[in-house]
């Protein structure tokens, strides 16, 4: 039989990684239903594939867990499309639209996120950056509040 | 900062990088919040700027006991550096990419305890980024192959059969660390045709 417990790999948004307990894509179409007046018959119309959107219950469990979730914290907070690996799911770039933290003091070491994605789509993927550019994002994004962190040592 | 004007100048050669590094580094003397943001654009610049990037990182693992905001630094010169690099097989930026979160480890751990999470954060995620681009970098590079010869033979004969470029002989005796191009091993390593 199948060891399902190896089956699937840990997750990641913009290489930091966590453990997943929930996730799904979930999708369908955007149909118009108009509404005539006099009609017993709904008239629909399709306007296309709705955008994938990836609702994702995330939890990181350790000694370290609270460093871990400032590291997610801020993944999730730089701007820009980035790669999501989901445990089942291929890699695909995505955008975080949702971060939420929850810790609670019965379960100290654990801490739990909900997580809301949607795919970065095309219009977006030409603006992706990617190689250093990325970095120079990354390194922009945040810089003001570590430089105050680091100025207390210097 | 003269360790930072030390790789300034050993590795970075271009006027325009060179003037803009020494003014960052100038700014560091401001103390404070400009002070410590003048040192990590600087390292950042220096990561960036740097003419052999391998060069730099191997440099910086030679600096002698680093306090932790040394190795702050060195991590940010690593992550620009490591992105800077040529890697001309899938493996050899896997290796990077290996190399650079071994480092960033233990320096993301101490950065916390001692700053707190906002610097704790904003390095993980700048290294994250940095593996991420190195994972994507490697996926296009060329996968590395077995060679088996047999018999001992030239470099460049291999070359020509592997490539139809005799001129790439050079490039077989780095990878596989052999002393003369004349008498190669029987068993290397080489870039897939």
């Amino acid at each position: 039989m199948r060891d399902w417990s190896r089956a699937f790999r840990r997750a990641s948004f913009r290489g930091v990684r966590f453990w997943v307990d929930e996730d799904g894509p979930e999708g369908g179409r955007r149909v118009a239903v108009h509404n005539i007046v006099g009609g017993e018959t709904p008239v629909t119309e399709d306007l296309g594939r709705l955008p994938t959107g990836y609702n994702v219950r995330a939890y990181l469990a350790s000694d370290t867990a609270d460093r871990e979730s400032w590291a997610l914290e801020a993944a999730c907070n730089i701007p820009g499309p980035a790669q999501l690996t989901l445990p089942m799911d291929a890699l695909r770039w995505v955008r975080c639209v949702g971060c939420r933290r929850n810790r609670s003091k019965d379960r100290n070491g654990y801490v739990a996120f909900d997580l809301v994605f949607v795919e970065a789509g095309l219009a977006s993927a030409a603006g992706i950056a990617t190689g250093l550019s990325a970095l120079r994002l990354g390194f922009g994004t945040g810089l003001a509040g570590a430089a105050l962190a680091l100025a207390a040592g210097m | 900062m003269e360790w930072l004007l030390d790789l300034l100048d050993r590795f970075v050669s271009d006027a325009d990088d060179l003037s803009a590094g020494r003014a960052k580094v100038a700014g560091i003397d401001a103390g404070g919040e400009a002070g410590a943001t003048a040192y990590l654009e600087a390292c950042r610049l220096i990561g960036e700027a740097a003419t052999d990037s391998a060069g730099l990182i191997a440099a910086l693992d030679e600096i002698d006991e680093p306090t932790l905001v040394q190795r702050i630094g060195c991590l940010v010169i690593a992550c620009f550096a490591a992105l800077r690099a040529n890697y001309p097989a899938r493996p050899d930026a896997v290796a990077a990419r290996t190399a650079l979160v071994s480092r960033a480890g233990p320096v993301t751990e101490d950065a916390g305890t001692t700053f707190g999470f906002e610097l704790h954060g904003w390095l993980t995620a700048l290294v994250g980024t940095a593996a991420e681009q190195l994972s994507t970098l490697a996926a296009t590079r060329a996968p590395l192959v077995r060679v088996e010869t047999g018999v001992s033979v030239p470099a460049a004969l291999i070359a020509w059969d592997l490539y139809g470029d005799p001129s790439r002989d050079a490039e077989l005796v780095d990878r596989n660390e052999s002393g003369t191009a004349f008498v190669m091993p029987v068993i290397l390593e080489a870039l897939a045709p």
